[in-house]
């Protein structure tokens, strides 16, 4: 980070909100970025197993890839609300 | 940067923030792409890169970048989903 103290002691409080709105939007944003770094990897190797003969994902490629990704999530919600139960926790 | 301003620094802040997330983002996409398109291109290494097995590469790479935008599009409108049901 090459932005000298002498420049930060200048942000003024609007600024700093602003900044702070700013960092927690890119911080979501990496998350998500983040997590489809994750998906597309576990993803690929699950629906793209024959050999690549083009530049494009062919139509059941798509549809698989998209599914790998809502399974995923879908089995996180189920992973979740597995161990609420066995600890006797979550609501209701 | 003696004329520097609060808004001056508040948008240098913000350019930098922007550039190391953008670079953070390609290198982790370069590195997966290295990963699985020399799984599925060079499945048995010879003594040289095959031009077919170049073309797989170039195809490979443009073929990942798609199924990337693929799972982002599909995990944000999933994410968006959830968000509305509670």
């Amino acid at each position: 980070m090459d932005i000298p103290q002498a420049d930060l002691d200048l942000l003024n409080e609007k600024d700093k909100n602003e900044l702070r709105s700013f960092i927690s939007a890119e911080t979501q944003r990496q998350r998500v970025q983040g997590q489809t770094h994750a998906l597309t990897d576990q993803c690929w190797k699950k629906c793209v197993t024959s050999p690549i003969k083009s530049n494009q994902l062919d139509k059941n490629e798509v549809s698989c890839m998209a599914d790998c990704v809502a399974r995923f999530l879908d089995v996180n919600l189920a992973i979740v609300s597995h161990v609420q139960k066995l600890t006797g926790g979550g609501k209701q | 940067m003696s004329d520097s301003t609060s808004e001056t620094v508040k948008k240098a802040i913000i350019k930098q923030v922007l550039i190391e997330s953008q670079s953070a983002n390609a290198r982790t996409l370069m590195e997966k792409i290295g990963e699985n398109c020399f799984n599925s291109c060079v499945p048995k290494p010879g003594s040289s890169l095959s031009s077919s097995e170049k073309t797989c590469v170039n195809q490979c790479t443009e073929k990942y970048m798609a199924a990337w935008n693929v799972v982002n599009q599909t995990y944000i409108r999933r994410v968006q989903q959830e968000m509305g049901n509670q």
